[in-house]
């Protein structure tokens, strides 16, 4: 941490405190006198310009992977593009408030044999993803690899999530990733997800229908 | 739309609150101030509500502010502050004309950002609308504080994703009173007013125009809200015992309050420039017991509430760290109420600054040597973020050396808010690091973030001071020539 820049610029702020103490304890009142007027201003519109000058190199990506983040317009206000923009690493938890967004009030089928993999809470999922309920069903929800070009061709949401260590913080892993399908579909129809390794799906279940097949 | 007209209307009830203190302030602070007060009136609304268990919705929000809105008119009628001239009419309706401006123009050039802090705080707020104090949402709040996820959870109500437009308004209000409090409180000490214009707004620029202030105005986050709620309530503080106005020991309470429920730590700061403002004893005893009293008060019961909720809590506060903070609350209750016994009056307010002072300093030594490493770490990478890696580009270079200069010049009045509150400041943020992990290099550190609260403050202060020891020297210069003459 400290190396040979840091020690520099310390050194260079301790001469010119010695400097300016000095010189303050030397003319007193003359000092201040000179100061104020001439010397802040000059100072503060060096400061001012140096902010701007620095400004776009300050505004880059930051060393720290999970805190990259720099300032930009976004292209909308939704949360997916304050997300996908801060290029914040996530947590499988967050992504309840698009369960409410995308499926607000359908219910949801999770098949059993996703229980153990999911990371996702039954409870938040009907509290903060505002589902109806979420209703557990004995049928294999894992997709068979000729089934997912069909999946994939429909309009979709994708989240990135990260793996989590023991004590609940993001690794740099990578973790599931959240599929929401938003293709035109009946609102009374109930959803579905489905699995294909770490891709989870969350599929009305017409749209499903529609694409028939092995499904 | 809808989410403009909300914080609009937030920024409106503001200002109507503010219009009480009409006949002791001036409109344009009152104009510029609406935000603040508004949006701490909507927390302390819904905190009140989720707490006593009551539904939490538009409606009975609705129903709330309504309420205010008769009691406020019901004293305005009895004050005649409803009455505006067509002076201080234009001056609120453009203060209030550029904030929609910024509103709208917040939302049509989105540059929001968010870490994982910032998500957690906006999924908590919809955890809020949605399940009010849950168990799993008074887990989040006893990590965060609870101002911005209760301000975030109107988002639900208002059918966005999130309020993005918020952060912005902070930081307009933020823009507008950082150079109208500095000239105000400037022209108390000198009277050259070109000058006094002429260094606020450099200062202002040179604030605002530091990279990390700049990122905070769309970094969806505490530390800019904190930072204006601080900067309100210690130049109100200052003010209250120049000009002997009640009003603004109110504001500066409200400012107090604020930045209290911001972060969970936040009251410990707050304690800090509230024992300055008891021990300098310019505040009536009546006022002070009216204004301070209920403050802590409602401190008191939230972090009750919290320690009667929180269970096991969390690594940032668990049931000791709530009772530590109860317990501190409850000891300056206890000083306010004795404060006007002859010999707390004689002999330990006097000393209060120093006493603090010392104590803390004494805890730092403690700490050290208890923790070597750990509390070595934590300042090195403090030091080493306000330097180099917490993306203040050299504003703390330059503004921590004017600090250390500015100390040797004349006292100014009432300068112990300052002279022992910054050093307080810093002392109780390094304390913090003791319980917990240490800090960290990156402007993501949470020390790195709170030097956002202070620097405002300091660069007050350097002006203070610079234009005292100026005003000094110009005087010393008169009784020369006159003696001369």
């Amino acid at each position: 941490m400290m190396d040979l820049r840091n020690l520099l610029i310390g050194g260079i702020y301790l001469a010119v405190l010695s400097l300016l103490v000095f010189l303050v304890l030397r003319f007193r009142e003359k000092f201040w006198k000179w100061f104020v007027p001439v010397i802040f201003p000059i100072l503060l519109t060096a400061l001012f310009i140096y902010n701007l000058v620095s400004f776009t190199s300050l505004n880059q990506p930051y060393f720290n992977w999970a805190y990259q983040g720099v300032l930009r317009r976004l292209s909308s206000n939704e949360l997916i593009d304050l997300y996908s923009t801060s290029a914040t690493p996530l947590k499988p938890e967050w992504i309840y408030p698009f369960i409410e967004d995308y499926y607000l009030g359908r219910t949801l089928f999770i098949p059993e044999n996703l229980m153990d993999s999911l990371d996702l809470s039954l409870e938040r999922l009907v509290s903060q993803g505002r589902l109806a309920a979420v209703k557990i069903i004995m049928i294999d929800g894992r997709l068979a690899e000729s089934d997912l070009e069909g999946i994939l061709s429909l309009e979709m949401i994708d989240i990135h999530t990260n793996e989590l260590n023991k004590n609940g913080n993001i690794t740099r892993e990578e973790g599931d990733i959240y599929h929401f399908v938003t293709a035109e579909s009946d609102p009374g129809t109930p959803l579905l997800l489905i699995r294909f390794e770490n891709q989870l799906f969350f599929i009305p279940e017409d749209l499903l229908l529609d694409l028939g097949g092995g499904l | 739309m809808d989410q403009v007209l909300f914080l609009f209307g937030l920024y409106g009830f503001g200002v109507y609150f503010g219009l009480l203190f009409k006949r002791q302030l001036s409109c344009v602070l009152i104009g510029m101030t609406g935000f603040l007060w508004g949006a701490l009136f909507w927390v302390a609304g819904g905190i009140i509500l989720s707490a006593a268990s009551l539904p939490y919705t538009p409606a009975s929000m609705g129903f709330y502010f309504l309420l205010l809105i008769l009691g406020f008119g019901i004293i305005h009628a009895r004050n005649k502050t409803w009455q505006l001239s067509r002076r201080e009419l234009f001056g609120i309706l453009l203060v209030a004309f550029i904030f929609i401006l910024v509103l709208l123009l917040a939302g049509h050039f989105n540059f929001s950002y968010v870490s994982s802090d910032s998500i957690e705080q906006i999924s908590t707020g919809r955890r809020i609308a949605h399940e009010g104090f849950s168990s799993g949402v008074i887990e989040e709040l006893s990590l965060r504080g609870v101002f911005l996820s209760q301000l975030q959870s109107a988002s639900v109500f208002l059918g966005d994703d999130y309020l993005y437009a918020a952060q912005p308004g902070f930081a307009f209000t933020f823009l507008l009173l950082f150079p109208y409090l500095s000239q105000w409180i400037l022209r108390q000490l000198v009277e050259n007013k070109r000058l006094v214009l002429v260094l606020s707004i450099l200062a202002s620029l040179v604030l605002f125009s530091t990279y990390f202030i700049v990122f905070q105005f769309f970094y969806i986050h505490n530390s800019l809200i904190s930072a204006v709620y601080l900067f309100m309530a210690v130049c109100a503080f200052w003010l209250a015992a120049v000009e002997k106005k009640d009003a603004w020991v109110i504001l500066g309470i409200l400012g107090l309050l604020g930045f209290s429920l911001a972060r969970n730590e936040s009251p410990i700061f707050a304690l800090i420039f509230l024992l300055l403002v008891i021990s300098a004893d310019r505040i009536p005893y009546q006022t002070r017991l009216r204004s301070i009293f209920p403050y802590l008060f409602a401190l008191t019961l939230w972090y009750g509430y919290l320690l009667i909720r929180m269970g096991t809590g969390t690594k940032i506060l668990d049931p000791e760290k709530t009772l530590i903070i109860i317990g501190a609350l409850v000891a300056c209750g206890i000083l306010v109420l004795s404060s006007e016994l002859k010999w707390v009056k004689r002999t330990l307010l006097p000393h209060l600054p120093k006493i603090m002072l010392g104590t803390l300093l004494l805890l730092l030594v403690l700490m050290a040597v208890l923790k070597t490493e750990h509390m070595k770490g934590s300042l090195t990478v403090s030091i080493l973020n306000m330097l180099h890696y917490g993306r203040w580009g050299i504003t703390w270079l330059v503004f921590s050396l004017l600090f250390l200069v500015s100390l040797l010049g004349p006292r100014i009045p009432r300068e112990e808010l300052f002279f022992y509150g910054i050093p307080s400041f810093f002392c109780t943020l390094l304390a913090l690091a003791y319980f917990r992990l240490p800090y960290r290099i990156g402007w993501y550190d949470s020390a790195n973030r709170m030097l956002t609260h202070i620097l405002p403050i300091i660069v007050l202060y350097v002006l203070m001071k610079a234009f005292q020891a100026m005003s000094g020297a110009a005087n010393d210069e008169k009784m020369v020539d006159q003696a001369a003459v």
